[in-house]
């Protein structure tokens, strides 16, 4: 790769330590509030995590997974409602279906399944989504990086 | 008639002729039954009334005479039938014509194409007919249950299936094995897990099945492993397994599975086309030997290709995949995918991303999670070779064990589109 | 009854989720609404508690949105820190004095960045967190405060005190603090005035006996914030020393059911939140012993008794007895003096003592209820009649929630939405004339390029403290299509918004980030300057780099600027894909249907023929009245509801009917009327209301009943009362007949309170029967227990008995054991009547999927949301009350069907009905008709269609999805389901989100 010119990203890079990237979808009635509120109170997690906002769980398509995966993601994060909280009645519970595919696909394809990960979180749980974040980051620094992450990708 | 009937492997009891020291066992009791004897669960042996047929037709001819009193009573406005093109391969035809269904009677191993496909451009309001391996029902009803065909259009005859051999690789296979100039070659049987071949000059070519597929010459992979051998996802299953000893040759078992399928055996008896018989006890446990039989088979080979397969990388998959030019041909054969041309598997799959693995690739396997019958036909399209069926399974055969969900077989929703999964919960 | 001079406005005094679901159906039914709220925030005590009952929802999550609609609505003008001080003149044109107490703010120039806090050195108890934890003198009320400003305590500011100190102000980069500022007052006309004024928590300290100056004896409001996540103890239930506790008593009735002090109501809520609260406790640690001391347990609501027996199940102790006192020991430890089974006096000992307190009337609502002149009853509460449980003593003042007496969530905004059309109906000839008519500039033509403009926020030392602003607005200049980026120390500011609109027009941008806070508060105001600057609102993107950033990662700036610079990128690259979108505007019936012409399907079609509007009303039977239409006592009011309906010419009444064959959906409903069994009207329709009434069971060989002569039901007893007849010497009452057991768990709810009335009534008519009431939990909830107080006085003997053990009737004897005192009676009786169960109507099961509405297993209709859409399914326009949602009493049923009334005025009351603008669209091209879509859509909103298409110059016909976007409500899963990518959901479209996904990630190479 050629040489590292931004500030920023060297210092994330140059170490060569390993520096986990974390795709992680919330829904933007529960999940994303819950990452609010983490704010809100100040839980710190580390720098890892990268949020994309969906309006549902349910709308994350495996797609936006295996694209995060094969792009070099380490980990993939879904958060969505509580069971039977679901905004949308129940989209948190064809979210699971869906989840319990990908899951099994991954494990099949040899990757380490822990690399996707869902966990539900309500607005109010600003702690469990940083302690989601930080154990996540901890149990990917432990798996090392994704067999699919290209080399030079920050 | 078309399609495989008896392709039964090495090991699994001979069906067609007696065996020698036994007297013959009654395999039928009884009476001819009338139209109104038949019902549904009703296990029958039956025969075609014309004789030409039954001769034609191995095992009695029930199935043509059950689809040409279909057509010629109304029932459907066509059949599909398989013309021959060799002795080897023939292509599906759709007709109104009845002697293009008696033409079509008798045996044929060396059958691959799945149906499914085609019936989806075959049909259009009239109702059709036609014979299905189990593994082409299953296509047509996962196609259903995504609604691209009408099953309530749809007449289907099922037949026993013990697998099905690859028409270039028989003639392959005699050329190099039996040593016979595949051309010669007029008929082909199997019994007592022998392949047997009959040339023009009437002589009798024999090897056997199992060393045969030692070389992988014999029957296509996905078939050793294939758990549904009995279509009784069909409206009538037939075959001959369970044709006992004075039947043999000259009738067909079938099991009536569908109001459908009594309603069509009942019009073949009404309209002279066919005759039936109760089947007996043994002849029905015979059946079930048979399959049970063929079942543990597959389960066996379903171990020693898949359980070796648990263990591979992430790069082995990359590996398996690098020869993948991209050319869609397993997408288009196959029998469970209701896509058109344009899917996700298809418009995410951008080269210029040059991913380790395609998205195509990914999005088909989970696609197949819930609905790959085990057909085959991607490995047998694939020009470079992948593996492709051996793949689609690994990826789909934990999720279905684990649903007990069998595609094709199992009238549930596919799981993938469920709300909630039973076993999620 | 309408006012040809009404002014269009209502004032809604109680900022808690009563008031807001009062303004919001108000607002959302053409009137403009003052929200008055007394504290700095709106959201009430709702915003304190942690979890619902009976579902467990997160009770910030089902409360926010509610907030937050409410406070961006146009037409809702929030009045909060502010009180009501002066009314004067008539209904339909009211001037209200408001003092706008000073926060010391000016509020227009606070962005509610916090920095001032952080600098505040004086620490006060937080009441927010019930004094567990300190804020500051200035403060937000709770995180997620609506408005986001602060305010100054001026009893705690040392500025204000003392004239020392100033750091806010000086820290504050807006010059928002002005120490010199003073309250204002300000009159307002409104046509009518909703008191929704709540409830002040009963304070446990003048009940020494419990010990509440004891740190581990804490109230049940409290202890909702133990348990809460974001609490002062994250969630960690912990007694004073820190420890987890291994044994927690509740005490019920604490400020409830006690008339020693005044309180002889019951607040009809507490058994179920300390069922609640005791379940979240065994769910995260199932070894704590948690026992609930009660007189009986009240869980009566919907789902309410399910929801104590799964308690029961968790291993939780439910005690029949009521603690004398909470006795501390020398070494601090708590122990509990009660009456155990066999009435001996039992100590023990426990580390938390959590008292479930009552409800009680706010002090200040004695002042308020002089000034707006509207009478109160002898506990504080707003006095009401049984058929019009909305309408004060006032004419033109209606009241809601607690306000009115003690009530749980469902009913308050059930009885919120009541009072609302009560209000909309007074109104009815000025409805619209004040409403805000947003006017849209034409937009810019946006070209084929996207010229994207990126503004990121320092928001003064919150994210600019961490965050390296500078190198972000650097990195985000350099990014593809992006034609200008800029920081701002605050965006939000009105100052920023003119510079976002020269921007937008000096640079021709056609889409735009703002890298700042959080989408979920921010984005409308983004939005709609974009909107200003002829900017498509959907054109703009929000990268969130304080909440999710600058935040989180306080310690890291380096790894912080890192990320926020991903943000954006990921932002810029979802945004270049965006495109103008519409809502559309969908035609309306504007007319209504309503099932069932009982008390609750008589009083909904009133109201909707006062708010003017059509109504068919639909009867089975061949009259009107439902259950009660044999009652003496209800005749009076019956008759004057149904002579209203009879007279009035909007609605139009057909007997024995039955509605069928219901295609369509919200506004655009048809249906055949079934008269007789013929159809004799094609209907279009916009709303149906659901008011199919429930019934008593009549179950032969309950009880003996049938087979016994003197076995009767309450109603068939009820209706020979009310005529005098009867002349019984010996009457024996059995409760939960046939409720309560494992074929019907739930509780029938009405049956404790018919019976006490019932049973009170027939004593004053034989003042020498002997009456028994043999009973599992007596659950006279509210103002119901004085009757039953009243009862207990007059001599009516009451024996609780256990499930398992139920009593016997044969012949003229009824053989009971009374747990109590644990002994065997065998009662004479001449008359046994039975609290029979009330059960759901079988047609129900052809009504629901009729109405694609769902029913609970118990036959019920089930509401969309059981806690704060009490009357709405999940299928828009569709709408439930009475009994056929629960069993209910009369009140309460006059009550929610004033609110299904309100509720499809808020849908009627529309010119024309706007689909959301981010809706799920198909590619006919692409679909193939395989119907997933259509199978997880819980809105049913896509159907498959033959269509004719066309491809590739070939026009054929073919199955395609089709959405009705009056269904559809943007979740996007169906998106997800399509196999072949011809759904997608606009704005979260699967280019767009792939785009933000590839974002995330880039080769060092390509930075910079």
């Amino acid at each position: 790769m050629s040489e590292v010119k931004n500030t920023a990203a060297s210092s994330c890079a140059s170490s060569g330590e390993f520096i986990p990237k974390i795709v992680m979808f919330c829904c933007n009635w529960c999940s994303y509030a819950g990452a609010d509120g983490a704010g809100v109170s100040r839980f710190q997690q580390p720098a890892n995590v990268r949020v994309v906002r969906v309006m549902c769980s349910s709308r994350v398509d495996p797609v936006h997974i295996y694209t995060a995966f094969l792009e070099g993601a380490d980990a993939v994060l879904i958060t969505g409602c509580h069971i039977g909280d679901c905004h949308y009645v129940n989209g948190n519970d064809k979210t699971l279906v869906k989840y319990k595919f990908i899951k099994s696909m991954l494990k099949e394809m040899g990757m380490e399944d822990e690399r996707l990960m869902l966990r539900w979180i309500s607005a109010s749980e600003g702690q469990q989504f940083a302690e989601f974040v930080t154990e996540m980051v901890e149990k990917v620094k432990a798996l090392g990086p994704s067999p699919l992450r290209k080399e030079g990708v920050v | 008639m078309s399609a495989p009937e008896n392709t039964a492997p090495a090991g699994a009891p001979p069906a067609g002729k007696p065996p020698e020291k036994k007297p013959p066992a009654p395999s039928t009791v009884g009476d001819i039954l009338k139209p109104s004897d038949i019902a549904v669960g009703g296990k029958y042996i039956g025969w075609s009334v014309r004789e030409e047929i039954r001769k034609e037709g191995g095992s009695g001819g029930l199935v043509t005479s059950v689809l040409a009193g279909a057509l010629e009573k109304g029932l459907v406005k066509h059949v599909v039938v398989l013309k021959k093109s060799n002795q080897y391969e023939a292509v599906p035809v759709l007709t109104s014509d009845v002697e293009d269904v008696y033409a079509s009677a008798g045996s044929m191993h060396m059958l691959i194409s799945n149906p499914t496909k085609y019936l989806r451009q075959f049909q259009n309001d009239a109702a059709i007919a036609l014979a299905v391996k189990p593994c082409d029902m299953r296509g047509i009803r996962e196609q259903q249950k995504r609604n691209m065909l009408d099953l309530d259009k749809i007449f289907t005859v099922g037949l026993n299936c013990g697998g099905t051999m690859m028409p270039y690789k028989i003639r392959k296979v005699t050329e190099e094995v039996y040593g016979v100039n595949p051309d010669d070659v007029r008929a082909e049987e199997i019994e007592k897990g022998k392949l047997i071949l009959e040339t023009a000059d009437g002589e009798h070519h024999s090897q056997s099945i199992d060393e045969l597929e030692e070389e992988d010459n014999g029957r296509r992979e996905n078939c050793r492993y294939c758990v549904v051998k009995i279509a009784t996802n069909s409206d009538l299953a037939c075959g001959n397994w369970g044709v006992m000893p004075d039947y043999a040759g000259k009738g067909t078992f079938v099991e009536v599975m569908t109001e459908k399928g009594a309603e069509f055996l009942r019009n073949a008896i009404e309209g002279g086309y066919a005759e039936v018989k109760e089947a007996s006890e043994p002849a029905a446990e015979a059946r079930g030997k048979v399959n049970g039989i063929m079942l543990k088979m597959s389960a066996k080979t379903k171990e020693e290709i898949f359980v070796p397969m648990q263990s591979q990388t992430i790069l082995d998959l990359k590996k398996e995949l690098e020869n993948c030019i991209g050319c869609g041909a397993c997408k288009t054969v196959c029998p469970p995918c209701a896509c058109g041309a344009e899917a996700k598997c298809t418009s995410f799959n951008d080269p210029a991303d040059n991913y380790d693995i395609s998205l195509f690739h990914m999005i088909r396997f989970l696609h197949l999670m819930d609905s790959c019958i085990g057909c085959g036909q991607c490995s047998d399209v694939c020009p470079a070779e992948i593996p492709l069926a051996r793949l689609y399974r690994k990826f789909a055969n934990p999720m279905q064990d684990e649903l007990n969900y069998v595609t094709g077989m199992d009238d549930r929703t596919p799981p993938f589109f469920e709300i909630k999964l039973e076993e999620v919960q | 009854m309408t006012n040809a001079n009404a002014v269009g406005a209502v004032a809604v005094i109680g900022g808690g989720i009563a008031g807001v679901q009062s303004a919001l159906d108000l607002a959302n039914s053409g009137y403009r609404v003052y929200l008055i709220e007394s504290k700095p925030s709106i959201g009430g005590v709702m915003a304190q508690l942690d979890k619902t009952f009976p579902t467990l929802d997160c009770s910030a999550c089902i409360l926010s949105p509610k907030l937050v609609e409410a406070s961006r609505h146009p037409d809702i003008k929030l009045m909060t820190y502010s009180e009501v001080t002066g009314l004067s003149g008539d209904a339909g044109n009211f001037t209200l004095t408001v003092k706008k107490k000073t926060r010391y703010i000016d509020i227009d120039n606070c962005v509610g960045c916090g920095d001032c806090l952080a600098k505040c050195p004086k620490k006060v108890d937080d009441e927010f967190e019930e004094g567990l934890s300190k804020r500051k003198a200035i403060y937000f009320q709770f995180p997620q405060a609506i408005p986001k400003v602060v305010t100054i305590d001026p009893d705690n500011c040392l500025m204000l005190k003392n004239g020392k100190c100033g750091n806010c102000a000086k820290v504050c980069q807006r010059g928002a603090v002005k120490y010199d500022l003073k309250d204002e007052f300000e009159d307002i006309e409104v046509g009518a005035v909703i008191m929704a004024t709540g409830f002040e928590a009963f304070d446990p300290a003048i009940l020494e006996s419990y010990r509440f100056d004891h740190p581990d004896v804490v109230t049940a409001l409290q202890f909702e914030r133990y348990t809460n996540a974001s609490g002062p103890f994250a969630g960690h239930i912990q007694t004073s020393k820190g420890e987890l506790p291994k044994k927690i008593a509740f005490i019920q009735c604490v400020g409830s059911r006690n008339p020693e002090i005044g309180k002889a109501y019951c607040s009809s809520v507490c058994c179920t939140y300390a069922v609640k609260q005791s379940r979240l406790i065994k769910d995260h640690h199932p070894e704590v012993d948690v026992a609930v001391f009660n007189i009986d347990l009240r869980t009566f609501g919907k789902g309410y008794e399910e929801f104590a027996l799964r308690a029961q199940d968790d291993g939780i102790r439910f005690i029949n007895s009521r603690p004398s006192g909470v006795d501390v020991k020398n070494d601090g430890a708590l122990s509990l003096r009660y009456e155990g089974s066999e009435s001996e006096v039992v100590h023990e000992e426990f580390d938390l003592v959590v008292l479930s307190i009552g409800l009680q009337a706010p002090k200040s609502s004695v002042r308020l209820a002089e000034i707006l002149g509207v009478a109160l009853d002898k506990y504080g509460f707003v006095k009401t009649d049984l058929e019009t449980p909305t309408e004060t003593s006032r004419a033109g003042i209606f009241t809601a929630g607690v306000a009115q007496g003690p009530k749980d969530i469902p009913e308050s905004v059930a009885q919120a939405s009541g009072a609302a059309s009560k209000a909309g109906a007074l109104l009815n000839e000025a409805r619209k004339s004040l409403e805000t008519i947003a006017e849209i500039p034409p937009e810019n033509p946006i070209g084929d390029e996207p010229r994207i403009g990126v503004i990121v926020c320092r928001c003064g030392t919150n994210i600019g403290g961490v965050v390296d602003v500078p190198a972000v607005v650097e990195y985000a200049s350099a990014l593809p299509n992006v034609v200008i980026a800029a920081e701002e120390m605050y965006s939000c500011a009105d100052d920023t918004q003119s510079r976002i609109y020269d921007m937008i027009q000096d640079y021709k941008l056609n889409r735009f980030v703002v890298a700042a806070c959080t989408p979920r508060t921010h984005e409308p105001l983004f939005q709609q300057t974009c909107q200003e600057a002829g900017l498509n609102p959907w054109l703009f993107e929000f990268a969130n780099i304080r909440e999710h950033c600058s935040w989180i990662h306080h310690d890291e700036p380096k790894n912080a600027t890192h990320k926020a610079k991903d943000l954006v990128r990921q932002a810029v690259g979802k945004v270049k894909y965006y495109t103008p979108l519409y809502s559309q505007s969908l035609p309306l019936v504007h007319n209504a249907v309503v099932l069932g012409g009982g008390v609750s399907g008589l009083t909904a079609a009133n109201e909707l023929a006062e708010n003017g509007y059509e109504v068919d009303l639909i009867e089975k039977t061949g009259e009107l009245g439902g259950n009660v239409k044999k009652l003496q006592s209800y005749k009076a009011r019956l008759d004057a509801i149904i002579q209203k309906a009879e007279s009035n010419g909007k609605i139009h009444i057909h007997y024995n009917s039955m509605m069928e064959d219901v295609s369509g959906s919200v506004g655009n409903f048809r249906g055949k009327i079934m008269t007789a069994g013929k159809p004799v009207k094609e209907l279009d329709f916009g709303i149906i209301i659901i008011a199919t009434g429930a019934h008593e069971l009549k179950q032969p060989g309950l009880f003996g009943y049938e087979d016994n002569p003197i076995v009767r039901t309450q109603l068939e007893f009820k209706e020979m009362v009310d005529k005098n007849e009867g002349g019984f010497k010996n009457v024996v009452f059995i409760q939960c007949a046939g409720s309560r057991n494992d074929e019907r768990p739930y509780c029938s709810r009405i049956c404790c309170t018919n019976t006490v009335r019932n049973a009170i009534q027939y004593k004053e008519q034989n003042p020498d029967a002997e009456i028994y009431v043999l009973y599992r939990d007596i659950r006279t909830y509210g103002m119901y227990e004085e009757q039953y107080t009243k009862a207990r006085e007059s001599g009516i003997h009451f024996m609780m008995y256990d499930k398992d053990e139920p009593p016997a009737v044969t012949g003229n004897t009824v053989a009971v054991h009374d747990r109590t005192i644990n002994l065997h009676f065998s009662l004479d009786a001449d008359c046994v009547v039975l609290s029979a169960a009330t059960v759901a109507e079988a047609g129900n099961r052809d009504v629901g999927p009729m109405m694609k509405v769902p029913l609970t297993k118990d036959g019920f209709f089930m509401e969309v949301h059981p806690k704060l859409r009490p009357v709405d399914f999940g299928t828009d326009g569709v709408f439930v009350c009475g009994l056929a949602q629960f069993p209910k009493l009369f009140e309460e049923s006059v009550s929610q069907a004033q609110a299904a009334a309100s509720r499809a005025c808020t849908i009627l009351s529309r010119d024309a009905l706007l689909s959301p603008a981010e809706l799920s669209s198909v590619d006919e091209s692409v679909c193939v008709g395989c119907g997933a879509c259509q199978d997880v859509c819980p809105y049913h909103a896509i159907t498959l269609e033959e269509k004719t298409v066309t491809q590739k110059g070939l026009s054929f016909k073919a199955v395609r999805s089709v959405i009705n976007p009056a269904a559809c409500k943007g979740c996007g899963c169906c998106a997800m389901s399509c196999p072949t990518g011809a759904i997608d959901q606009s704005h979260f479209d699967n280019v767009q989100l792939l785009s933000q996904v590839k974002s995330v990630f880039y080769f060092e190479e390509e930075v910079n």
